[in-house]
Order: structure tokens, then sequence, then C-alpha cells
């Protein structure tokens, strides 16, 4: 082959275009951006079609079919990769991918032709014409539609194109090459302007070339960023809504399933009835101002769910506007139903409190009015205690006066009763000693007994009166049991002699007790004079005593006629007699109540015991034991 | 002869002591007086007695009044007082055994009567 200026031009060319082809396939390998592989192996074929060239194949007719054919097939895909980007500018397709994977596809089959025994030139030859009319067509259009810089060039570079073939066929080898040179030089010009960083287009042709890095990585972070968010709205688990002015939701994130109870695809594209009628026209009013104004708002309301099931949600929304023209609404909508239950109940348990503040507000004036009345009422007692207090302190002296005059009554009585009975006593047995006349002497006997009778009546009544009279107090001293017992027995020597009993006292003699001396001899006098009256025909009388903790327990016990416990229930009333058919002249039945009376005073206890008829009595008193001890050792404890 | 003035506004009862204590044996000449006036009436006249049977309870003057007066008597205050009253309180009782010499219940039996007078005349001598 000769080297002329001409195949040395051609050939400076393709290595021109090859090197184009390896710097677009240097930024393939860095952005791994399909389009630049298409544009390098498109390059790198026009570059193979310019060696060919610098052979002079536009004016040989090889016999070599393949290479001829190869020659004409090789500035196919410069033309594809070209009809692709016009294409991909205009109709605004963003399927790169799907595009390079056609790529290479049409290259291969293409291709099939190259090796077939015959030449492919006519047929290539229209393909490439039609290929150019239709990128030059649309590339006009293009420029007419953006009137943009990219798409004049781009424009350019076709028409570049179309002359350098041209040229070609006329010969015209040195200006095809210019021409050639011209139109590789505007594309590679639109790539390189649009590796600016100043340049952010992407209308036209220049989105096809705009193959930066830059671009690329903004691409790539928006679509992380708008991933991000994506993963965000959600995975929220509120409803993040997005309606268009007219109304219309133009996205639903998947919480809304759970939030209002509808899917997205219930919401999407139309204009959501789910409001709760009772609160639709409160919603309209709120939403209709809350658009007029430019702010965002919440407010609370509730729904009807696709299962007719109420829910309270708290809407939140802000406008998204453009030149201040409302142009979306962002909304996030929540579940407050169950918070809004816990205020009903809180709302409820209030007003519960609040009633049962106002029931004791009530209770308290109730009360009040009820602490009023006491007031009153114990005002009222107060005077009428007072009242009553004067009356019975005026009573109480009322009666202290009376029984003082009772008391005065009673001696006075018993003074003017035992007078009269002095002469009588005293005279009557000296006239009846004169009388010798035996009737009459019977008459003085039955007249003495009387007399005798009515004396001890007077007498134990007269006791008994002072006993029971409150004025009357006891002079109690510590006193020897003993002493007081051994007096009694003393005094009574006679009446047992007489009656022939034997007494037997087994007191010891430490024992002291606090009492009224005379009282006490008085008390004794009775009990054992009542033995000495019971015991019939001799026997024992035994008087003991022993001290049981602060008292002394004394007894007097005889075998006379005893008791039945009826009787011995008895004993202890005023004028009661054991044998209420005997006329006794000895007992006026006021001695055991004079006993009681006495005792009592004392602060003791009296009672009797007996085992029946004819099994003797015991009669039992407790009396205050006294803390003195006695020393005294030389008293004789047993008397007859 | 002993004399005992028995003082009692009962005439009756001066006249049963007289009676029942002569019957008895005793040898005392009474002396009656019917109020507590005579009784001072006849101390006055210096009819002094050997013991004074008193009666507490009397009209115009009592008992307690003319034994106060004797005993405020440089005279009469050794003379010997049994009260003699049908009084039994625990006053007369105490009475008769801290300020006079004895005390006799009314009525009264004729023998102790004698005994405690015999007493009193023998402690006084």
């Amino acid at each position: 082959m000769d080297l002329t200026l001409l195949s040395i031009s051609w050939i400076l060319l393709a290595i021109f275009i090859a090197a184009l082809a390896a710097w677009f396939f240097y930024y393939y390998i860095r952005d791994k951006d399909k389009r630049k592989l298409m544009f390098a192996i498109a390059f790198f074929l026009a570059s193979v079609t310019y060696l060919f060239l610098s052979a002079g194949y536009n004016r040989i007719q090889s016999e070599h079919f393949i290479l001829s054919n190869l020659y004409h097939w090789s500035m196919l895909p410069l033309m594809t990769a070209l009809l692709f980007a016009i294409s991909m500018s205009v109709f605004k397709n963003k399927k790169i991918d799907i595009l390079f994977r056609i790529y290479p596809v049409i290259l291969i089959f293409s291709l099939i032709p190259v090796f077939l025994p015959f030449s492919i030139e006519e047929i290539v030859t229209i393909i490439q014409r039609s290929m150019a009319i239709a990128v030059l067509t649309i590339s006009g259009y293009l420029l007419i539609k953006t009137r943009d810089f990219f798409s004049l060039i781009f424009l350019m570079s076709m028409i570049c194109f179309t002359a350098a073939g041209i040229s070609l066929a006329r010969n015209m080898d040195y200006l095809s090459i210019l021409l050639f040179l011209l139109s590789h030089t505007f594309l590679t010009i639109i790539f390189i302007i649009s590796f600016s960083p100043t340049k952010s287009g992407n209308e036209g042709i220049e989105s096809y070339f705009s193959l930066t890095d830059r671009l690329k990585t903004t691409e790539k972070a928006l679509h992380e960023s708008e991933e991000r968010y994506k993963r965000i709205v959600e995975n929220t688990i509120d409803a993040i809504m997005l309606t268009q002015p007219n109304g219309i939701v133009s996205y639903v994130s998947p919480a809304c399933k759970k939030v209002l109870g509808y899917a997205p695809e219930d919401l999407v594209g139309k204009v959501p009835q789910i409001f709760h009628p009772a609160d639709a026209k409160k919603i309209n009013e709120t939403l209709s101002q809350a658009l007029d104004s430019e702010h965002g708002s919440d407010f609370e309301y509730r729904i009807k769910t696709k299962d007719r099931e109420t829910r309270w949600v708290s809407h939140s929304w802000s406008p998204i506007l453009k030149d201040g023209k409302l142009q979306m609404i962002v909304s996030s909508v929540r579940d407050i139903t169950n918070r809004k239950k816990m205020e009903e109940k809180i709302a409820e348990k209030v007003k519960t409190l609040e009633g049962s503040e106002l029931a004791t507000l009530n209770i308290m004036e109730d009360l009040q009015e009820t602490i009023s009345s006491l007031e009153q009422a114990e005002r009222e007692i107060k005077e009428l205690n007072e009242d009553l207090e004067q009356r019975v302190k005026e009573r109480t002296t009322e009666v202290e006066n009376l029984l003082n005059q009772k008391d005065e009554f009673v001696n006075q009585l018993g003074h003017d009763l035992k007078n009269p009975l002095g002469p009588l006593i005293n005279l009557l047995p000296l006239i009846e000693e004169q009388e010798t006349n035996l009737e009459s002497k019977e008459m003085f006997e039955v007249i003495n007994r009387n007399v005798a009778y009515m004396k001890n009546l007077v007498t134990k009544t007269m006791q008994l009166a002072q006993l029971n009279a409150p004025s009357t107090e006891l002079f109690v001293e510590d006193t020897i049991l003993l002493d007081e017992i051994n007096k009694v027995i003393e005094r009574s020597k006679l009446l047992f002699e007489e009656n022939n009993i034997k007494v037997e006292s087994g007191v010891n003699k430490d024992i002291m007790v606090k009492a009224d001396k005379l009282r006490l001899e008085e008390l004794f006098d009775n009990l054992i004079g009542n033995s000495v009256k019971y015991s019939q025909n001799g026997g024992h009388i035994t008087i003991d005593a022993k001290e049981d903790g602060k008292f002394v327990v004394v007894s007097v016990k005889d075998e006379g006629v005893g008791m039945t416990s009826g009787q011995l229930d008895h004993i202890f009333e005023e004028f009661y007699k054991v044998d209420e058919s005997r006329h006794d002249f000895n007992s006026s039945g006021l001695g055991l109540s004079i006993c009681k009376r006495i005792v009592e005073k004392h602060g003791g206890n009296i009672w009797a015991e007996s085992k029946g008829k004819g099994k003797g009595t015991v009669m039992f008193f407790t009396i205050p034991t006294s803390n003195k001890k006695t020393s005294r050792t030389d008293y004789n404890s047993k008397s007859n | 002869m002993k004399k005992i003035m028995v003082v009692d506004d009962e005439p009756d009862q001066i006249y049963a002591i007289k009676k029942s204590l002569e019957k008895a044996g005793v040898t005392y000449g009474i002396i009656p007086a019917n109020s507590g006036a005579q009784c001072l009436e006849f101390l006055e006249k210096n009819q002094i007695p050997d013991l004074i049977l008193l009666d507490i309870m009397m009209p115009e003057m009592s008992g307690w009044i003319v034994f106060d007066k004797l005993k405020n008597n440089t005279t009469w205050e050794k003379i010997p007082i049994i009260f003699l009253t049908a009084r039994t309180d625990k006053i007369a009782v105490n009475a008769g055994e801290f300020l006079g010499n004895d005390f006799i219940e009314k009525p009264f039996d004729t023998k102790d009567l004698k005994n405690r007078i015999d007493k009193v005349l023998e402690n006084t001598n």
C-alpha cells in the first residue's frame, strides 16, 4: 500500500478518532456509564472506517468481500449510536440499559451479512442514508423545540457527517476528512461541555451526553436520598399522605392501613370519604380555613375505617407552595384512639370527682347545719342542765333536809316510844310480885311478855332506822376481833347457862379488823343471840375466823333447828320470821336485817348456810382486815 | 345516906326509877327534879347529891346544857353523872362514856341500873 498524503491524513484521522474512543472508554471504566461504552465502540469502529478509507476502499471494488463489507458496515455502529442518542433525547427515554442491550445485538446481527460472500454495500448505504435522514430530521426538530446550544452543535455535527459522506462520494477526500474531523469534534464538544461542573442542564441532547461523574453522583445521591425518605415514609407509624389541591390523594404511605384502616390503593387517586359524619362539617370548615393560609396546622377528628370502625386521628399538614401557589399538601395522620379513650376516661373520672366534690360540699353543708343545730341543742341542754342542776341541788337539799327530819323524827319517836315503856317495864314486875292471885299473876305474865316484846321491837326498829340513815357514820378503828367476841360472850354468859349452851371460839388472837366496835358487838349480839334462840336442848356454838386477803371471814355455827334453802333466801329481809305460825316474842324479825346493814356498812358480805331442817346453821360474814397486828398474847380465847 | 338526884321531865320515869330501886333494895335517897332548871335550883339550895341521873332530851333545858353548867361550876363539877336516855345514837353513847361517868339506855333493867350506880359511887369515893 502506498503511503500518500491522503492515506496519511485518513490514518491520522483514524488515530484521532480511536484516541477519542479510548477517551470515551476511559470514562466508561470510571463511570460505568454504558452510553460512553457505546460511543467508545462507535468511535472505534468509525476509526476502522477511516483506516479502510486510507486504503482507498471508497474507490476500489475489493475482491475480498469480507473486508469490503466490513468497511461498509463499520460506520453503522456510529450511526446507530447517534440515532439512539437523538431518539432518547427527544422521547426522554431513560431506559439506557435496555437500549444498550439492544445496541450490541444490533451490531452482532448487522455483522452477520458482513461475512456473506457478496457485497452489502447497497443495503448498508440505504440504511446509512435513512438513518442520516432520520437523525438530521430529529436533530432539526429538537433544535426548533429546545433552541438550545447543544442541539445546534449536534445538528451541525450531523450536517458535517452528511456532508462528509457526500464529499467522499464525490471523491473530495480532503474535504471529507475535514468534515469527518469536524463532526467528531462537534460530538466531542458536546461531551466536553457536558463535563463542565457549571452545567447542570438535563434537557435535550445534553441530557444524553451529560455523562459527567458529578451528575452521576448527584443522581445517585438523589436516588439514595429518595430511597431514604421513602424508607422513612414507608416505615413511619404515622400515615404520610400527599394530597393534590383538588383533594385527590396522590400518595399515601403503607402505614395508612394501620392508621386509617384503608389500603393505600383504596385512597390513591381518590378524594377520601373516610370522615366520621359527625365530624365532617367541622373538618371541611377547618380544611377550607387551613387551605387559605400559607401555614400548616393540625387538628383532630374521627374517621370511619373500611370496617366501619370509628377511630380518632390527629392530622398534621403543611402546604407545598410554588410561586405562592399551592402545589401539594403533605399530611401526617396518627391514630390517637387510645389517647382519646384515655382522655374520655379521665374526663369521666374528673366529672365523677367533681360530682363527688359537690356531694362532699353538700354533705359539708348538711354537716354544718347539723353542727349548728347540735350547738343550739347543746346550748339548750346546757341551759336545761344548769336549770336541772339547780333543781337537783334544790331537790338534794330538800331530800337532805327531809332525811335529817326523818332521822330526827325516828330518834324522837324512839325516845317518845321508849320513855313510856320504862315505867311499864320497871313497875309491872313490882306489882306482879305483890300479886298472890294466880289468875292475876298469869295475866301479869302476859302483859310482861308483850311489854318486853314491844321494848325489843322499838329498840331494833330504832337500830335499823339509824343504820339506814345516810347520816349515820361508822367510827371505824383497828380492832382485835377476839376482844369484841369475848365481850359479847362475857355479857351473855347468863344466857348461855340458862340455855345449856357451850360457846367455843377458835378465833386467832392476832386477827385485827377495821370495824366500829359498838356495831361489831351489836352484830355478834344478834348472831349469837339467834344461835342461842334456835338451839333447843343445849348444844355448841362455834365462832371461827380466818383471814382471806383483804377480808376476814367470820362464822357463827350452831347445832340448832337449821333452815331450808327457801328460808335461807329470805332471812335478811326486814320483819321476816323463820316460823311465822309461831308467835315469837323474842324475835322482832329485824335482827338479821340489822346484821346485814352493819356488815354492808363495813363493806363486807353476810350469808347463811344450812344443810336443812335440824342440821344447824352457819352464819358467815366478811369484814375488812386491818394492816395492824396485835402483840397481845394474854387473852383467853375459850369461854363457855 | 347517899342521895341520888334523878333529872327527867317525865315524873312517871322518876317514880318508876325510885320504886324499882327501892324494890331492888337500895338505900339511897332520891331527889326528883322535873327539869334542868329545877336541878340547878336544888343545887343552888345546897342540896348536893352524890350522883345525878340525867336525862338528855328535855324541853327548855336539855341534859347537855345542864351537864355544861355543872361542869363549869367548881362546887358541882365533881358530882358523878350517869346519862339516862332513850337515845341510842353514837353521840349519846359517847357522851355517856367520855363526858359523864356512865350511860344507861331507856328502858333500863333495874338490876343493870343498880349495878352501874353502885360502880360509879364506889369509884368516886
